[in-house]
């Protein structure tokens, strides 16, 4: 059961993300513990840059949703956009590695980051399709509420 | 994007360039501008570059590629070093393994003291 539950909605721009954060920082403020807000604003930052770049090709204006759902279960993450669809087995096909070899720099990857950084941060991701949507949820179990 | 100079400071001192960055985070928002600045500092000839991080309280995976990125370009010419990094910052290093890419020092001194070598 959800006890509390927040939404804004942006366009596909990677300045929009700033608002994203300060919203985070704004509704998770006595309410999430500050490690794990940390982790959301990371988490929420690569999610919606993933949205921007893949669903939507970097096309300006287009709309996402994010929703913040806290109850007593844990603490998911909601996101909604009406973009092209995502590869089949997405995210889980889509995650890639974040060993590095410091010894190699010219193998080091620019880009490639963002999915392995959200699944190091959250414990569960659902990815479904729904009619035009794609909706992504990425959820905390642990407790994080203050 | 656009507007606010991704670099708000960049000192010289006995070769070291000391850059200083503006605004609190490196995002995908300006990592394209930070990656270009870096490039033209780098092409200049300037490179041993301490990055000032005491101002960003946020980097992403696409801060972390452009940071990358610019250690690639510098290659076997020159070093990068990362100053006073804050703990989230700090964290996303960690959790990407850039903690072991990067040299980071706790403040800009002891980095470009490093640099000279």
């Amino acid at each position: 059961m959800t006890d509390e539950a927040f939404t804004i909605d942006i366009v596909s721009d990677y300045a929009e993300v700033r608002r994203v954060a300060e919203w985070l920082a704004d509704v998770g403020k006595g309410r999430i513990d500050e490690a794990v807000l940390d982790d959301l604003q990371l988490v929420v930052a690569e999610a919606v840059n993933n949205i921007i770049r893949h669903a939507y090709r970097e096309e300006p204006g287009r709309p996402i949703s994010v929703r913040l759902e806290i109850a007593a279960a844990g603490i998911t993450l909601v996101l909604r956009d009406s973009g092209q669809a995502p590869p089949p087995g997405f995210p889980q096909s889509k995650v890639g590695s974040l060993e590095v070899d410091p010894s190699d720099l010219a193998a080091l990857a620019d880009s490639g980051r963002g999915l392995a950084i959200i699944k190091s941060c959250v414990d569960q991701m659902d990815y479904v399709r729904d009619g035009s949507f794609n909706e992504l949820s990425l959820s905390l179990r642990h407790d994080g509420r203050q | 994007m656009g507007g606010h100079p991704v670099i708000r400071s960049s000192t010289v001192t006995e070769g070291v360039v000391t850059l200083s960055l503006a605004g609190s985070r490196l995002d995908a928002a300006n990592a394209a501008e930070f990656k270009e600045a870096l490039a033209r500092t780098i092409d200049e000839g300037q490179t041993r570059i301490v990055l000032d991080m005491a101002g960003i309280a946020f980097v992403d995976s696409s801060g972390l590629g452009a940071l990358v990125g610019v250690l690639k370009r510098l290659g076997s010419r020159g070093d990068l070093a990362l100053a006073a990094v804050q703990p989230a910052v700090q964290k996303a290093l960690k959790l990407t393994r850039m903690d072991r890419v990067f040299q980071i020092f706790p403040d800009t001194d002891s980095a470009a003291t490093k640099l000279r070598g």
